[in-house]
């Protein structure tokens, strides 16, 4: 596996990784307030 | 209303330069790249014309937009005049229109952020990159408006400036420039290319009247959104003649009409590295900047027709903490990823700008029926007053209907499904809120009651007025 390929894969973890923060919170937040 | 109206507000932060910063923010991009399609359809002549005649219409949608501004003080800028002044039907075309502007511009934003990584960095895909440009912004501004509009106001001073210094530089004799070409390239196609250029006139401007979508989150609605509104044209006027002077004396016509990043070309024609490096960077940014602000905006399009129950009131809601739409700002991720990864970029582009030039026709509009209902001049219903309306508004939307019927041009097949989708969103929402038993609230909002029956009738289908 080349170096491009490991970067392109951490950036679609880290884009994915966002979506992730802010639709648990938003989950969360849903839940809170019933 | 439903339970999640009663809860929904949003938090007073926002100054008049954050204002500007989210108008400027959306269209700079617009100057980086785009306008100069103008020159490959009239040459430097048809730009100017494109330059002046859409400038003029900016101006008096500007002009149309501070008179409405300070007189209803409401949030929701262009959707609630037509709320208020139209009817329902139009509001919700406002509000959608709105909504797929900046959805639809966002996705091209960010592709092109992409493409640009991609540029420098010849492995990296542009998918992962469009991804994360998308959720990274959606972050931003899920957590809050003020650090996201701080961001936009950051990043567009700085690609502003690039533009101003550059500029100064080459009008002082800094840079080798060509005059030849602005006469080689005149009027490349005649008379009918003058005509033709005007559909791609717009990209100096489109997106300015977004400013007003962030109203209610100003401390000052009033003051902060006409200042911050009309400063935001004015630097937009000063940078797009900048811009036209500078790409036509530094990149023969033939290439200019083409270019994808024409002001960057232009640095790079120049062979000044700081130039190279500046116009380069400042083409990045405002991309960046432009996503940044259409999130912002076309979240709180949709936030401010689902609270009126346009949509699912379940997108009204607003983050205990953040005091944000939240579910409108996440609902933005899908469809802008959707738009994003479709493949046909040229084809989202110009359905914001179809969309763009609906609102360029409904808000003219909407003060003309404003001054028809409360014909007043001197109460508190109108504390700012535009030289010559109703009159410049009505050439407003001559412009507007000459600009979109340019778009005939390579684009008939767009403007068609354009026509279709929003006559039929038009029917949907006149349909869903004709079962709406709303009530006139003009006097809440210490107005007397508008003149005439008809316009009575106008009033009681305005709803929601004054319950926030």
């Amino acid at each position: 596996m080349d170096m491009w390929t490991i970067i392109n894969g951490l950036i679609y973890l880290m884009a994915f990784g966002l979506m992730a923060w802010v639709l648990l919170d938003a989950s969360r937040v849903s839940k809170r307030r019933g | 209303m439903s339970e999640h109206n009663e809860n929904a507000s949003l938090v007073k932060t926002l100054r008049p330069f954050h204002v500007w910063a989210l108008g400027v923010g959306i269209v700079l991009v617009g100057e980086y790249m785009g306008w100069n399609f103008t020159i490959a359809k009239g040459g430097v002549l048809g730009s100017l014309l494109a330059m002046l005649v859409a400038g003029t219409m900016y101006v008096i949608i500007a002009l149309c937009a501070s008179e409405l501004g300070s007189a209803t003080k409401l949030a929701g800028g262009p959707y609630d005049w037509a709320r208020l002044f139209v009817g329902p039907g139009a509001a919700a075309i406002v509000g959608l229109a709105v909504y797929m502007e900046y959805i639809a511009l966002e996705a091209a934003d960010a592709i092109v952020v992409a493409s640009i990584a991609q540029s420098i960095f010849p492995d990296l895909q542009v998918y992962p990159v469009t991804l994360l440009v998308i959720a990274l912004l959606t972050f931003i501004n899920y957590r809050g408006v003020v650090a996201a509009l701080t961001l936009n106001f950051v990043l567009t001073m700085i690609a502003f400036i690039a533009i101003v210094v550059f500029f100064f530089t080459t009008a002082s004799g800094g840079v080798n420039i060509h005059p030849e070409y602005l006469f080689q390239g005149a009027l490349p196609n005649g008379m009918i290319g003058l005509f033709a250029a005007l559909q791609f006139g717009p990209w100096f401007y489109l997106g300015i009247e977004g400013a007003a979508m962030c109203a209610e989150e100003c401390k000052h609605p009033s003051r902060a959104v006409p200042l911050g509104q009309q400063a935001g044209m004015i630097t937009l006027l000063i940078g797009a003649a900048m811009t036209l002077y500078l790409c036509s004396v530094l990149i023969p016509t033939d290439i200019l009409g083409v270019s994808v990043y024409p002001l960057f070309e232009a640095a790079q024609n120049s062979g000044i590295f700081i130039f190279i490096a500046a116009l380069g960077l400042g083409t990045f940014l405002t991309c960046v900047a432009s996503a940044n602000g259409c999130v912002c905006d076309s979240s709180r399009s949709w936030f401010a027709l689902s609270r009126d129950n346009y949509v699912s009131s379940w997108f009204s809601a607003v983050h205990p903490r953040y005091n944000t739409p939240y579910r409108a700002v996440i609902f933005t991720m899908p469809v802008a990823i959707g738009f994003a990864f479709s493949g046909f970029l040229d084809q989202v582009i110009t359905f914001s700008i179809v969309s763009g030039l609906l609102c360029y026709v409904l808000i003219p509009f909407s003060l003309i029926r404003f001054r028809n209902l409360f014909p007043q001049s001197t109460s508190k219903v109108r504390p700012f007053v535009g030289p010559l309306q109703p009159y410049i508004a009505y050439f407003a939307i001559a412009i507007a209907i000459t600009i979109l019927s340019t778009l005939f041009w390579g684009y008939k097949y767009n403007l068609i499904f354009a026509f279709v989708f929003y006559g039929i969103a038009y029917f949907y929402f006149s349909h869903r809120q004709k079962s709406s038993r709303t009530e006139n609230n003009w006097a809440e909002m210490g107005w007397p009651s508008p003149s005439g029956s008809e316009n009575g009738r106008i009033g009681k289908e305005a709803i929601g007025i004054g319950d926030d």
